[in-house]
């Protein structure tokens, strides 16, 4: 059910700015917008098919665990 | 053109949206609770929801007299299962937004409380502006039976007597949900709550008979405030000790109290202004309280006869006299509440921690100890103002 | 030219203004206060200091790379492979900032306004204006703070004079009762997301009609935002203390549901609301047109609003996704995303007048050599 929300979404963005970027021959921005859309599609399906993501926000944390690390040692 | 109709398509599909309509609750399916009381049985919390029955209050002609309320009680392990449980009799959810009183039972309280307030403080409906009672010599949910007169809805009525009584007489406290919260948490004060008792029989009370005589058999009283250390209930103030309790915690809007004059009878004074100050300071790691309290009041009743009040050296005298009862007042009750209480109710671990922070830090922990053995020194400071519509009492010159 | 649009000095001020009340008015009392109690208004006073000095460097940046946006410069002071990799990673922090924000602007109106509601219908409306607004440009933008700006300042004004008969002046004390360490450590979060996240203003500046005037805009944008929370913090640890400031997740409201006057004029929290959503609106707006404009500007594309929908469903779709519960983003928030911000609005800056300053320094010798 979510995944034909998602799909009807991509769909209608699709119409609304494909057929400009056709008509002025821009197909630089054609790519990036079809990357942007993959993008966007993918992260939707997660969410449709409620797959779990534990730990979005690792990245973050690893890189900058030890300043914090040091910052609530000497302040908190 | 084009442009125009696609704008107007948008205009309409928004209007859609504004309404706000996904998670909507209808009023008429509400169950309006504004009084909910809490009772332990067992190992179970019972909660009692007095709840408002509109057609009543509207004032529309005809039908058979019924109550303007009806009360739904359910018990569950939790307070939000026992609430949600009240559904399997209402035929509505019960909704808390327009609490206005909480009634927790005298056994609970003697449990310890803090294990219901969090479903009241967490729950996004409720809100601030209801106060907490405790339920005296008797259970939660009887308090909430009681129908009364001059108010339709009887928790309304709690509330408001409560509000009154707390400004115009001040033996009774209104304390809201963050107020208790705060108290529990902070080391210096003890929290402190109303008392409610019914005076009368429960089972005449709740019936319409209780509100068609001039006398109503079966009535809601505040008595005084109890006391609590941590969050379990460990005794009772009197009126007088509860007055004093206002006093120091700046309370106090109106009052009454009465002095003796020379002769031994009795001349009221009407408090219009109290304020209280309360100083803490260390002497060689001991924590000291000097209390300054200002009273401002009229002369409200007069009963002796040999008093004149024309006369400025009378009303200095009368002012000696007061300062003397209300100090000697002040003294005792604060030591009933340092040596038979053990708990200090009265905020002056608050007050050390704001006048001598790092010598708090070594205090906090062990403070309803210090407070029991806490030097007070008290310093009253009564004026005495106008003398109402007359001066002299016409008493002085019957024969 | 991209974006042809042109920003007044006062429209500045109020975007600045606007951005820096932001999402802090609502998510800063009980993270600045969990760690310095009652002494956070301190906090505030040493964050608005660094962001001073952070605006003093953003004015510097205007004479280092005048007419350049971040982007744009960041790809001129390290050329072609590196400022591309740094571009890529300043985007991404837009990007980020923009999720973080309307996953907090979902979280607050499921929490407090309409919980029953699921999110993605929340985020898809407000994201739905977002786009409306960057697709139209900057101009647009400033002259929508324009006819924000005093509803918002009405709303405050109403919500801080109508709790004053319920504050009460001992809950700030005692001052500094565990010395200067706890109140530092609840700067942190203030600095960061009240006063370095105007950084995302570096994409706009070349955007504004009197250059010369960009300096005194910012600062005074800085100063009254500034203040603005300053107070809301204040007023937060008066009306409730700092153990409920602390317990509740969103104070503000807490108090604007006390507000009480006459008897009559009560349960308005709804309207104290609007204003957090307008600045919410402001904030998410920025940060959503730096990245379109941002990206545009590094592939060198002729044409940006196109980029706007897809976009948009990325962030509508990751909102949910970033943190699995509340908890899991009040951590990270407090802990680590903090110094995520101060990178990019400290110490990029920082090293990006640094490179040029080098380079003007080693020019210069060279030409004196010669």
């Amino acid at each position: 059910m979510d995944l034909v929300v998602i799909l009807i979404v991509v769909a209608v963005i699709i119409a609304v700015e494909v057929p400009l970027m056709w008509r002025k021959k821009l197909i630089e921005e054609l790519w990036v917008f079809s990357f942007l859309l993959l993008l966007g599609t993918f992260f939707g399906v997660i969410n449709a098919f409620h797959i779990p993501v534990s730990n979005p926000l690792g990245w973050m944390i690893f890189i900058y665990k030890p300043v914090a690390d040091m910052v609530n040692a000497w302040l908190a | 053109m084009k442009r125009r109709a696609l704008l107007l398509c948008v205009v309409i599909l928004i209007q859609l949206f504004v309404t706000g309509c996904w998670s909507r609750r209808e009023l008429n399916d509400l169950a309006i609770a504004v009084g909910i009381g809490i009772d332990k049985i067992g190992d179970q919390y019972q909660v009692s929801a007095q709840v408002v029955l509109p057609s009543q209050i509207a004032g529309s002609k005809g039908g058979s007299p019924q109550s303007p309320v009806n009360l739904y009680k359910a018990t569950g392990n939790t307070v939000y299962e026992a609430l949600r449980k009240i559904t399997t009799l209402s035929p509505r959810k019960i909704y808390i937004s327009h609490l206005r009183i909480l009634v927790l039972g005298e056994d609970l309280a003697k449990e310890g409380i803090s294990s219901v307030l969090d479903f009241m403080s967490r729950d996004t409906d409720t809100r601030n502006d209801y106060f907490i009672v405790v339920a005296k010599d008797t259970k939660a949910e009887d308090t909430l039976k009681i129908l009364t007169s001059l108010e339709k809805i009887p928790a309304v009525r709690l509330f408001s007597s409560l509000e009154t009584s707390e400004k115009q007489w001040a033996p009774t406290s209104t304390v809201t949900l963050g107020t208790l919260i705060t108290e529990l948490v902070s080391k210096g004060k003890n929290p402190v709550l109303t008392g409610v008792v019914i005076n009368g029989n429960v089972d005449v009370g709740q019936t319409q008979k209780n509100v068609e005589t001039v006398d109503s058999p079966t009535e809601l009283k505040y008595s005084g405030l109890a006391v609590f250390k941590e969050d379990k209930l460990i005794g009772w103030l009197n009126p007088e000790e509860s007055k004093v309790y206002n006093y120091l915690t700046n309370k106090v809007k109106s009052t009454v109290f009465y002095i003796q004059c020379p002769e031994g009878k009795k001349v009221s004074l009407d408090v219009f202004e109290a304020h209280s100050k309360i100083k803490g300071s260390m002497h060689n790691d001991n924590p000291e309280i000097s209390i300054e309290q200002h009273i401002e009041s009229d002369i409200g009743e007069v009963q002796c006869r040999n008093l004149d009040l024309t006369n400025p050296k009378t009303i200095t005298e009368l002012e000696q006299i007061a300062n003397h009862k209300v100090v000697h007042l002040f003294e005792t009750t604060i030591k009933k509440v340092q040596q038979e209480f053990k708990s200090d109710i009265f905020g002056f671990g608050e007050v050390i921690h704001r006048s001598n922070p790092q010598a708090w830090k070594k205090l906090k922990d062990n403070w309803d100890q210090t407070f029991v053995n806490l030097p007070v020194s008290v310093k009253t400071d009564i004026k005495i103002r106008q003398l109402g519509k007359v001066t002299n009492s016409f008493l002085e010159e019957m024969k | 030219m991209l974006e042809k649009g042109k920003l007044s000095t006062r429209q500045l001020t109020i975007l600045v203004m606007l951005l820096t009340i932001g999402d802090s008015i609502l998510v800063i009392p009980p993270s600045t206060t969990h760690y310095a109690r009652q002494n956070a208004w301190i906090s505030t006073l040493i964050g608005m200091v660094i962001g001073l000095l952070a605006i003093y460097m953003y004015s510097r940046f205007i004479k280092l790379y005048p007419k350049l946006t971040l982007i744009e410069a960041i790809q001129k002071a390290f050329g072609k492979w590196l400022g591309t990799v740094l571009s890529l990673m300043t985007l991404m922090f837009f990007l980020i900032v923009t999720v973080g924000s309307m996953r907090e602007v979902s979280d607050f109106v499921i929490a407090e306004m309409l919980p029953g509601t699921p999110i993605p219908p929340i985020l898809t409306l407000f994201i739905l204006i977002v786009i409306m607004a960057t697709r139209l440009g900057i101009e647009v933008l400033g002259r929508t703070g324009e006819i924000f700006t005093p509803m918002i300042i009405i709303l405050f004004l109403i919500l801080t004079v109508a709790i004053v008969p319920q504050m009460d002046i001992v809950r700030i004390l005692p001052i500094l009762e565990d010395g200067i360490k706890p109140v530092l450590r609840g700067s942190i979060s203030i600095t960061a997301y009240t006063f370095l996240e105007p950084v995302v203003f570096l994409m706009v500046l070349p955007y504004v009609s009197q250059q010369q005037k960009i300096t005194k805009g910012l600062l005074l944008g800085c100063l009254l935002g500034g203040t603005i929370i300053f107070l809301t913090l204040t007023v937060s640890i008066l009306v409730l203390g700092p153990d409920l400031t602390t317990r509740d997740i969103y104070p503000s409201y807490n108090i604007a549901r006390r507000i009480s006057i006459g008897g009559f004029f009560e349960r308005v929290e709804a309207l104290i609301a609007l204003q957090w959503m307008l600045t919410l609106f402001i904030k998410v707006t920025l940060f959503f047109y730096a990245f379109i404009l941002g990206l545009s500007q590094l592939l060198k594309l002729k044409e940006y609003r196109v980029l706007t929908l897809p976009t948009g469903l990325i962030l509508v779709s990751l909102a949910p996704i970033i943190a699995p519960n509340f908890t899991y983003y009040n951590t990270v928030f407090d802990n680590y995303w903090v110094y995520y911000v101060i990178t990019f609005g400290l110490v990029l800056p920082l090293v990006l007048l640094g490179v040029a300053m080098f380079r003007r320094a080693l020019s210069k010798d060279l030409k004196s050599q010669n």
